[in-house]
């Protein structure tokens, strides 16, 4: 096992610069999730660290290592490709032995390390078929067995779970987590999926247009996102935004001239224009609050997901009152005080809040 | 059942596949057949199907014509060499093309299709002396060496098209695995694209198999192919020997005939290649 450290890396392809400068440090045994919108770089970092993309400036390490001219099979990975990218023509103890069968090893290590990676993933009775004679998640498993049996320094996923239906990618999620959690191998997973990283994850970085917004443990990123782009981005439904001035200490006051409590803003000079973000999950039903137009009810069953209509902007509202809501009700709503989020409007950063 | 517009698309379809091969396998058919006959029988009108078969032409091609045997050596031998040195060689550049993306390489490719524009006969005939000054003239070598030549640039866009149907995220997995290229190519790459050598084996199978022109001009005595021996025949002073004729055409048929049938599953494939997905 072995750490991880991006240092101002870069990546051109040709004249466009797409990776503009990345650090990223990820400490040994980690789990580190990459996240960002499609096209941000997920897949070209990814590449880059594992020798598949030539890296343009910066320097990666890999342990103390630098690694920056070494290729792919001199860098002690594995990758588990979002296509799997079996081979075809070999049986899954030969795709998952392919690494040792290259490296000459014994045929009794061969057995002893596929059969440890066939038991581990439960692929014992499908060793001698071919990937075409897989499910999607079994393939899913034949390629990460191809990972495991090459023991290596770093694993790094691209979009493992992308093929998969919305169950299975559940379970996954969890059979690659208990794996980590028991072979502690330094793991670098890339996902568009915010949950997936959010739940797997020990540490998110938020990519966009080839640059790190944030980086940092999923509740911290959660709680107190660094920018309006990842308080976007974290969390699902998306979070809330409203223009907003500083009216006092502790009340701000939106553009429709609805009045807000909230707390922690002692730092904040009166009149100031912040942009707040509230998540759907902290608006809650309150008498006396803003009145708002229900357009959409999307329950889910243990809690609801509502569209509403404040003033002439579009807010979400996760409910989890057992009540039952109707379409062109009218509701009064107001945010949990202590759980605003304030941005510059210019900027996009966040201001500094008591927490 | 078949609704009659459908129906009548199939008849005329079958009609049409009927005449076809008619047409081509009739004058294949009779020269088999002839090869059994006596001489007077082969050209009597009209063609008779029913007639006492006989070996006597293929007993007189053993005892009058020992060249035509060793003939047929000489062609197997350049046309396994040459086959197995064009699609090894197309099949590595294939590989070439289809994993690196580089002008000159673009630029190359065009001048692939180009080269097969002009007649062979225009580059050949210049080799000629170089051939005679490297003492290669009447040895298998330069035959085979022709034959493949001829086939590396039909034979490399075949590969490529296929080698293009294998997704590039098998090569880096494998690079990843620790294969060098070389390995990838070897372990990966070949047996993945089977079928795409086989259809270029065939199109040099069948080309050094009968090909005439150039085993007249670069061979003398002991790289004599098969056609060869069949022309002297048909050229023979006393006259011509149809029946024994026909016997020695129909042995040197059989072997690519049987060929062409065995491979012609993989040869459909790797002649499509590209057309559909998947
Ligand atoms: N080989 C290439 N040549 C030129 N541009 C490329 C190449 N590969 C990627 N890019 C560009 O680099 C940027 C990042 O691509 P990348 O594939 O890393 O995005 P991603 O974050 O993985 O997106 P997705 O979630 O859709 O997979 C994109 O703008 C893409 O167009
Ligand atoms: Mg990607």
């Amino acid at each position: 096992m072995a750490s991880v450290t991006i240092s101002d890396m870069r990546k051109s392809f040709g004249k466009h610069e797409v990776i503009h400068g990345v650090d990223i440090k990820i400490a040994d045994g980690s789990f580190v999730a990459l996240v960002g919108p499609s096209g941000c770089g997920k897949s070209t970092l990814l590449r880059m660290i594992a020798g598949l993309e030539e890296i343009s400036a910066g320097e990666l390490r890999i342990g103390e290592r630098v690694v920056n001219e070494l290729p792919s099979k001199d860098r002690d990975i594995a990758m588990v490709f979002q296509s799997y990218a079996l081979y075809p023509h070999l049986t899954v103890a030969e795709n998952m032995g392919f690494s040792l069968s290259l490296k000459k090893a014994s045929k009794a290590e061969t057995e002893e390390r596929v059969g440890y990676a066939a038991r581990t993933l439960g692929l014992e009775a499908l060793l001698d078929r071919k990937p075409k004679q897989l499910s999607g998640g079994q393939r899913q498993r034949v390629a990460m067995g191809r990972a495991i049996v090459r023991d290596p320094q770093v694993f790094l996923f691209d979009e493992p779970l992308s093929n998969l239906d919305a169950k299975l990618r559940v379970q996954m999620r969890g059979e690659i987590k208990a794996l980590h959690r028991r072979l502690a191998t330094t793991t670098i997973y890339v996902t568009h999926d915010q949950v997936e990283a959010m739940t797997m994850a020990d540490e998110i970085v938020v990519l966009r247009d080839g640059r790190v917004e944030q980086a940092g443990q999923p509740m911290d990123l959660y709680d107190a996102p660094a920018n309006i782009f990842v308080a976007g981005f974290i969390g699902s439904p998306a979070m809330n935004f409203f223009a907003a001035t500083i009216e006092s200490v502790d009340t701000l006051r939106l553009e429709d001239g609805t009045a807000i409590p909230f707390s922690g803003g002692e730092g904040l000079a009166k009149d100031q224009r912040v942009s707040v973000g509230i998540r759907p999950e902290h608006l809650m039903l309150a008498p006396g609050g803003a009145p708002s137009k229900i357009t959409l009810v999307e329950p889910t069953g243990p809690e609801t997901l509502l569209t509403l209509e404040v003033g002439h902007a579009a807010v979400t509202m996760v409910s989890r009152e057992r009540r039952r809501f109707t379409e062109g009700e009218i509701i009064t709503i107001a945010p949990e005080p202590d759980r605003l989020h304030l941005f510059d409007p210019e900027t996009g950063m966040r201001l500094p809040q008591r927490q | 059942m078949l609704r009659p517009k459908r129906l009548g698309i199939a008849l005329f379809k079958t009609v049409m596949v009927a005449i076809i091969a008619i047409w081509s396998l009739l004058p294949i058919a009779m020269i088999f057949i002839s090869s059994f006959k006596f001489d007077r029988e082969i050209f009597a009108v009209p063609f008779r199907l029913g007639f006492t078969p006989t070996f006597s032409n293929y007993v007189a091609l053993w005892e009058q014509w020992g060249g035509f045997f060793s003939g047929l050596v000489n062609s197997l031998i350049i046309t396994v060499f040459a086959t197995v040195l064009a699609v090894l060689a197309s099949a590595i550049a294939g590989y070439a093309y289809s994993r690196n993306r580089h002008p000159v390489l673009s630029s190359s490719a065009f001048f692939l299709i180009f080269i097969r524009l002009i007649p062979p006969i225009v580059i050949t005939l210049p080799l000629f002396p170089v051939v005679n000054q490297l003492r290669l003239n009447d040895t298998h070598l330069v035959l085979i060496i022709l034959y493949a030549a001829f086939f590396v640039s039909l034979g490399t866009l075949v590969m490529r098209t296929f080698i293009d149907q294998i997704p590039i995220e098998i090569d880096e997995a494998a690079h990843i695995d620790g294969a060098s290229r070389l390995q990838v190519l070897r372990r990966l790459i070949l047996p993945l694209s089977g079928q795409g050598m086989v259809a270029v084996a065939v199109f040099v199978i069948v080309f050094s198999w009968n090909e005439y022109l150039f085993a007249l001009i670069f061979t003398t005595a002991n790289a004599r192919t098969a056609p060869i021996v069949i022309s002297e025949m048909i050229g023979a002073i006393e006259g011509v020997q149809w029946g024994v004729l026909f016997a020695a055409t129909s042995i040197q048929l059989l072997p690519v005939l049987l060929f062409v049938i065995l491979a012609q599953k993989q040869l459909v494939a790797g002649l499509t290649a590209g057309s559909t997905k998947g």
